[in-house]
């Protein structure tokens, strides 16, 4: 049994690394890109200079601080390769010199560290000067030292220089290790670690979102986890209403599941209303003109008792030529509690309602891409199902009657490059705050007076405090905010 | 002649003037405004508060092939996706980022930066950024056996 742990442990490390030699020729230029394969140094960086080892090219190598030592102590410098695992066979490869002949003492060593830090056997000691003498000759020229591979496991190998008297630093270049890469730049070098894998979705149950769900690996979150965003509406279009944003106050939070390849397999949209200052019987529904009704294998959790819209089979809207997901049919079949007030939670003097969260899940019939999840939330005006208000950037559904379109105050540009569901002064029938819950206004009061920054917003075209939903000083009348 | 020319350069100067001053009355009014319906609002405005962003993940020639989780989240650490990729792969990760957010939060595992957002476009590469705590120091463990080497006394 313990054999077969082994067995699949060795595969497991295997799979996440690579065979044949670990390599470092420092060409690149920069310790950043040996620190991404997980090499590490002290007192050692990476440069180009005359006295490299490959003069030829001036290449660029490792180089030591100058080992000159200190009050009778030795100057040290370390260089690290990656882990790698090594099944003892094969041979470390490298050059290496000193850069100058100055200096009372100079050695280089290696050593292994094993897997968990601890130092291991030495495995080569040069000595280039001992008392101002070179017993292993010139030790500016190139040497290239070879050391046979006699050890199994995982380590990694570390070249040590000590120095004392003098300026030289110790050169190092050209390194190549017989063995498996087994170091995880994504866990701080640490060794690779077995990867289980429940699912076997490629990946590992640690970093997996769904361990045991073959088909998804990673999430989405819109606007971002455990956070609601808003999209608040004036309900009256084609009429201009007060603009105080509360007609239809909803919060939306929307987790996409996402395959090991990014592709999305599935989104549960949980949809709030948090206030209805307007009387008509809204519904709610979810357009998403980037997809067709096809592309969606199911939808649960939509409150549609009133029966006057039409679904699919799969629970999207018959009947549109996008995919339409209805989420409420009228907004009165949600709320729980009343409150006291003539509107739901607009009155600052009223006693609050309570309405629940819709969940809507929809399970896509093959992966999405994630630039498809366009999301078109929309009211369908006191059930009329030909009457929808979407935000300006967005168009009608099929179901919508287009003849309605450009009466009233309503002057949408449909076949045009300009915004739909504005006014003849491209003023909105409805607005997204996209970073956090709305704070809307109280009852009829125009958003300008509540949130003090939405003026200079939306006339500099956006230029001017593009964030003026947020609480920041200056920027509200909290005494007109609900 | 003279003074013909020279009154109607006066006459275009005045209505010049007079077109600035209403502008100003506008921009005063839009940004003290009293209501919505008081607001001059430019035609080509699009009320957007998000756009869709491209994170460009730029494939590196690290020697690890497995995959691992990309983190992408906002300035303030609130988790917005978590995607897993491979070092050695070019990736595009697409997401709607509120138009006020100017960088984003990358993190791979014990590489994390900051990326500026410009248009709409990011981009992010696996080389980590220079950063102490990355030289190693195994001061704690056995030291090599620099006593067998003894200084000279000078």
């Amino acid at each position: 049994m313990k054999n077969l742990i082994l067995s699949l442990t060795t595969v497991l490390v295997a799979s996440l690394s690579v065979n044949g030699a670990v390599t470092e020729n420092f060409n690149h230029g920069s310790e950043c890109y040996s620190w991404m394969n997980c090499w590490a140094f002290c007192n050692v960086d990476v440069r180009s200079r005359s006295y490299g080892c490959n003069p030829a090219n001036e290449s660029p190598m490792a180089q030591t601080s100058q080992l000159q030592g200190w009050w009778g102590c030795y100057s040290t410098a370390k260089l690290y390769s990656p882990y790698v695992s090594f099944d003892g066979t094969g041979n470390i490869t490298f050059k290496h010199k000193l850069s100058s002949t100055s200096g009372k003492y100079r050695y280089l060593q290696a050593y292994l560290i094993d897997d968990q830090g601890n130092l291991g056997q030495k495995i080569f000691h040069h000595t280039y000067i001992y008392r101002y003498n070179k017993p292993n000759g010139n030790p500016t020229d190139v040497i290239t030292d070879t050391i046979p591979v006699t050890w199994t496991g995982v380590y990694r190998v570390k070249w040590y220089w000590i120095g004392y008297g003098g300026y030289s630093r110790g050169v190092i270049d050209d390194i190549s290790i017989d063995g498996i890469y087994a170091s995880d730049p994504w866990d701080w070098c640490r060794p690779t670690n077995p990867c289980p894998d429940a699912d076997n979705d490629g990946c590992c149950d640690a970093d997996d979102a769904y361990p045991n769900d073959p088909s998804k690996c990673d999430n989405y979150y819109e606007p971002s986890k455990d956070t609601y965003n808003t999209i608040a509406y004036e309900d009256q279009w084609p009429y201009s209403g007060d603009y105080d944003f509360n007609d239809k106050v909803v919060d939306r939070y929307s987790t996409y599941g996402l395959d090991n390849n990014g592709k999305v397999i599935d989104v549960t949209h949980k949809i709030f209303l948090r206030a209805g200052g307007a009387g008509y019987h809204n519904g709610f529904a979810i357009n998403m003109p980037d997809l067709v009704s096809s592309d969606i294998a199911s939808v649960t959790g939509a409150v549609n008792p009133e029966d006057y819209t039409v679904l699919n089979a799969n629970g999207t809207e018959a009947g549109q030529s996008s995919a339409v997901v209805i989420v409420w049919e009228d907004w009165v079949d949600i709320i729980t509690a009343w409150g006291n007030g003539s509107y739901f939670n607009t009155e600052p003097t009223a006693t609050p309602g309570t309405a629940d969260t819709v969940t809507i899940h929809i399970t896509f019939s093959s992966p999405q891409e994630l630039s498809d999840m366009t999301f078109d939330p929309f009211l369908i005006k006191n059930g009329l199902r030909n009457t929808e208000v979407h935000l300006p950037w967005f168009g009608p559904t099929d179901k919508a009657d287009l003849s309605m379109f450009n009466t009233g105050q309503d002057d949408s540009d449909l076949n045009g490059p300009g915004n739909n569901y504005v006014n003849s002064a491209n003023k909105p029938w409805a607005i997204y705050t996209p970073v956090q819950t709305f704070d809307y206004p109280i009852e009829k009061t125009d958003i300008v007076l509540a949130h003090l920054k939405f003026a200079q917003w939306a006339s500099t075209n956006g230029a001017s405090f593009p964030d003026w939903y947020l609480d920041l000083p200056g920027y509200r009348d909290n005494t007109k905010l609900y | 002649m003279k003074k013909l020319m020279f009154l109607g350069a006066m006459l275009v100067l005045a209505l010049s003037s007079c077109q600035k001053d209403k502008d100003q009355v506008k921009s005063k009014n839009s940004v003290n405004a009293v209501s919505t319906a008081d607001l001059v609002v430019p035609k080509d405005f699009d009320w957007k508060t998000t756009r869709l962003t491209t994170l460009r993940i730029e494939a590196s020639d690290a020697m690890f092939t497995g995959k691992r989780p990309i983190v992408i989240k906002t300035e303030n650490d609130r988790l917005i996706l978590s995607r897993h990729v491979g070092m050695n792969e070019d990736v595009d990760i697409q997401f709607e980022l509120p138009i006020a957010y100017k960088q984003i939060k990358v993190e791979y595992g014990a590489i994390t930066k900051l990326v500026d957002v410009n248009n709409g476009m990011a981009s992010f590469d696996f080389v980590p950024v220079a950063n102490e705590e990355r030289i190693m120091d195994d001061s704690e463990n056995p030291q090599p056996e620099v006593e067998l080497i003894k200084v000279d006394e000078e």
